[in-house]
């Protein structure tokens, strides 16, 4: 019995909180706490995953330097032509602006939105999904951290799109996402700029995407990984999670002498099944709210959903069930926490949670919610976890130079 | 909030119809009242089951009261390590589809990249696999540094005692049961509105549930037909025996058909499969599935929704699928579209992924008679042939969502199917050949040392049941 179904027998009786209550990295991460899961089981405190905020130029430039040191030969320059095999169609050699020439078996085009060799050279047809996924552009600008470091992002609903604030231990991220179709670039910075909580540390950095994919990920010699293959709107930060899914099914599927188009076929039938449910999580916070305020927001109440992803709102609102499916990247769980969070709530719940007696179910229910306050009590801060696991950052605070924009 | 009153009524006698009833009236509140139109016991129809069940049998049968205490020593059923299949077409050697947990990983590789590599067997390896073919049965123990404990099983089954020990069960359990038989099904609209018993009894429902069997008469009353994809024949008999047999079944193929050896405690049951018009006295069996399991307000389980081929133990893991997926499922209103919706995208899928197991083993060369040759036809699929393909090339299991059979299961079959891997995995370059080789000696030496200190199988069952008597659990 999935405990949420426990839960929602206990909120028809009136006698539950909100479900957060009964989740320790939720309370924890409210209260800017964290510690690793612990490794017994049976304790609260050790069923639950982690991920991280970071500064992605800060990581990129770390990741190079690892490439170069682990033997990786890095060439800088601009790609101005791609030969292809006059017959098959491979591409067969990059040339570079200053005349550097790159000849290769197999090419993997990580050159974001221009996909140089998988659109420019291959054509690869670009599925566009702007009609369920509009948000078209960001702006981006980091500021001055303040307060408490929290272990967790915040998504600020705004008028046409949405608003991100990831704090760094040096600083803090913070991005607009919106669709340009309701609000204008310079309107969209203005609310941003000034709802940051501290000074800005540089100009704000404008982005223009396309949310979709490619039909074909991998197309004869060409494999597109990160967003040459697609792109999905940063709302669940997905993106590094498809580059590893990218990673891993070409590691997995690497061709030998020859490209056997039976890999071809598999990488493509993987990749698509996970942009595609990725997706599908993604349009829910939309589609799920109840926010009809502003012309973007109605757009979303009015569309026609894809049916999958129909389907599995109405399933959780007939009964808080949680479609099965067993590949994707987003479980149970933070299908619970979207729907509930936007107010989604069954109108019914699994019979079988009926079996309990109440006064028993209720007091179970009572001593998880206490022990989740316990443990969370004995959880460090985060900047005294990672002072004390050593992962303090050595750079200090970032602070706004006098000249930098408010 | 309070229930309103439901009312479920479960026509069929044999073990799809009780395993329904047991595990709805386990399940669900008082709120719903669970009522058991019992037909009797169809002996042919629940042969269609087969004889064997996967690992998971073991939960599910807990749950429907059937532990182990009762099971063995209130039938006949004995342990089941997997299927020894023997002379099958497109092979060299016979080989053991044993249950067995999550293969190694050695340095950071599955082993089948170090087995294609370093061109070793599969089979010594896996100790479930060893032990059958020995003759040899023990609990698998929690210890993790102990080999049997990578070992799983299943059971031997009879049907027909089974379903005794399950009407036992329902007669204590509280179910309104009805020994009476259907003689009309009264429709409107694509609904059951009513069934006339033969009792003179006619009973009303918010759901109806079918376990008529192939008879599927509350389905096909509601206008549902049944899709087959392949006509089969089963003959079966039962031979008395004085000593337990090993923990496997016996499948033997031939140039007609093949035959399942199923060793009881008590006897020696044998199913022969043949194409349907080969044998005089048998039943003829139509393989395939309904379109749509659940339609409105009738829903069919087990050989009433799919029937499916005895070969693997896919049609008891079938049955197993439909009763928890209505479990997931009952209704909370009386109006139930997605319920319906979602039980039927999920029976589509499971019935496409028990058939894809039992079609993997009809793809080899076969003889030329009309049985191979049309069940290899109908075994073809896109699916099926991803799998395929992407094993032969690179030893990859190619995977879809919720399958009931397992990576492991796959890769014994693909192995003993005689499946060769063209490439491996560069990554097990990193280790050196002859220290995998040693690793993998090492543990077929340890695997084999201690199968031979395992007890053989009749002598462990006894021995098991003496405990249980002496704890009074019978």
């Amino acid at each position: 019995m999935d405990f949420h179904q426990l839960w929602l027998r206990l909120r028809q009786q009136g006698l539950a909180s909100r479900l957060d209550d009964y989740s320790y990295p939720i309370i924890a991460a409210e209260q800017g706490r964290f510690q690793m899961p612990g490794e017994d089981h049976n304790q609260i405190g050790s069923n639950f995953g982690y991920a991280y905020q970071f500064d992605s130029s800060l990581y990129a430039k770390f990741l190079r330097s690892y490439c170069e040191a682990n033997g990786v030969v890095r060439t800088e320059g601009k790609v101005t032509k791609a030969s292809q095999n006059p017959e098959s169609g491979h591409v067969e050699r990059l040339t570079l602006e200053d005349g550097q020439q790159t000849e290769a078996s197999l090419f993997v085009d990580c050159s974001v939105f221009r996909g140089i060799l998988i659109e420019q050279a291959l054509n690869a047809v670009y599925d566009d999904w702007s009609h369920w996924l509009p948000c078209n552009r960001a702006v981006a600008v980091p500021c001055e951290a303040r307060g408490k470091l929290l272990p967790y992002t915040r998504a600020t609903a705004r008028k046409a799109g949405w608003q991100w604030r990831i704090p760094l231990q040096h600083r803090t991220g913070n991005g607009h996402v919106y669709w340009n179709e309701y609000i204008s670039d310079d309107e969209a910075t203005h609310q941003l700029m000034s709802t940051l909580e501290g000074p800005a540390l540089a100009e704000p950095k404008q982005l223009y995407f396309k949310t979709g994919r490619r039909n074909k990920f991998w197309s004869r010699n060409v494999v597109s990984i990160g967003l040459s293959g697609g792109f999905l709107e940063p709302l669940e930060s997905t993106s590094i999670h498809l580059i590893q899914e990218g990673i891993t099914a070409l590691i997995e599927l690497f061709p030998g002498a020859m490209i056997d188009d039976n890999d071809v076929d598999e990488y493509n039938a993987r990749m698509g099944l996970n942009f595609e449910r990725v997706r599908d999580f993604l349009l829910l916070h939309y589609a799920a709210t109840q926010r009809d305020d502003s012309e973007m927001w109605r757009y979303f109440r009015d569309m026609t959903l894809p049916d999958s992803l129909q389907e599995k709102i109405a399933a959780w609102n007939t009964r808080g069930y949680v479609l099965k499916y067993e590949f994707g990247v987003f479980l149970p769980p933070s299908w619970i926490a979207v729907m509930l969070g936007q107010n989604l709530v069954p109108a019914s719940y699994d019979p079988r949670a009926d079996k309990y007696p109440l006064d028993q179910l209720n007091s179970q229910l009572g001593s998880i919610k206490q022990n989740t306050i316990n443990a969370v009590e004995a959880t460090p801060d985060q900047i005294d976890f990672l002072q004390r696991y050593g992962a303090a950052s050595q750079s200090a605070p970032l602070v706004a130079s006098p000249s930098a924009p408010n | 909030m309070q229930r309103s009153e439901f009312k479920i009524v479960i026509c069929g006698g044999g073990l799809a119809g009780l395993m329904t009833a047991l595990a709805l009236h386990g399940a669900l509140s008082s709120a719903y009242q669970i009522v058991l139109i019992d037909e009797g016991e169809d002996a042919d129809d629940d042969l269609s089951y087969g004889s064997v069940t996967l690992p998971t049998a073991y939960d599910f049968l807990r749950g429907l009261g059937l532990d182990e205490p009762v099971l063995f020593s209130r039938s006949n059923t004995s342990f089941s390590f997997g299927s020894h299949y023997v002379d099958w077409p497109g092979t060299d050697t016979d080989w053991i589809q044993c249950h067995h947990q999550i293969l190694p990983v050695i340095g950071g590789v599955p082993l089948n990249h170090h087995l294609t590599r370093n061109q070793r067997s599969l089979a010594p390896l896996l100790i479930s696999g060893v032990a059958a073919r020995h003759g040899k049965f023990a609990h698998p123990p929690n210890d993790a540094s102990n080999p049997l404990s990578r070992a799983e099983y299943g059971y031997q089954f009879s049907a027909h005692q089974w379903t005794r020990l399950l009407a036992e069960k329902v007669q204590t359990s509280g179910v309104s049961r009805s020994a009476s038989s259907i003689e009309t099904v009264n429709t409107d609209n694509g609904e059951v509105i009513s069934l006339d018993l033969t009792s003179g009894e006619t009973i009303t429902a918010d759901l109806f549930i079918d376990c008529t069997g192939p008879a599927r008469k509350l389905l096909s009353a509601v206008g549902h037909s049944f899709t087959t994809i392949r006509r089969i024949s089963l003959t079966h008999s039962l031979k008395s025996a004085s000593q337990l047999g090993p923990a496997c079944r016996r499948v033997q193929a031939s140039a007609q058909g093949w035959s399942a050896h199923t060793f009881l405690q008590d006897s020696v049951h044998t199913l022969m499969i043949q194409k349907d018009d080969k044998a005089v006295d048998a039943t003829p069996y139509a393989l395939g599935a309904l379109d749509v399991a659940w339609h409105n307000n009738t829903v069919a389980i087990g050989a009433a929704a799919s029937a499916h081929d005895p070969l693997t133990p896919g049609p008891m893991v079938m049955l197993q699928r439909d009763i928890e997926r209505l479990l997931d499922l009952i209704p909370v209103a009386r109006t139930f579209d997605m319920e319906q919706r979602e039980f039927n995208r999920r029976f589509q899928n499971d019935v496409n992924h028990t058939d894809m197991f039992a079609n993997a083993f009809y793809l080899n060369e076969a003889p030329t008679s009309s049985f191979w040759s049309e069940a290899a036809s109908a075994a073809q699929s896109p699916d099926l042939n991803r799998k395929i393909v992407q094993f032969e090339s690179r030893g990859i299991l190619t995977k879809f969502d919720l399958e009931p059979f397992n990576d492991e299961d796959w890769t014994v079959l693909h192995h003993g199917l005689g499946r060769r891997v063209a490439r491996y995995d560069l990554q097990v370059e990193a280790t050196a050949r002859l220290d995998i080789d040693q690793q993998l000696d090492g543990m077929a030496r340890a695997i084999e040392q201690l199968v031979g200190r395992m007890p053989p199988h009749h002598v462990y069952v006894s021995n098991m049941k003496r405990y249980f008597e002496k704890q009074k659990y019978a």
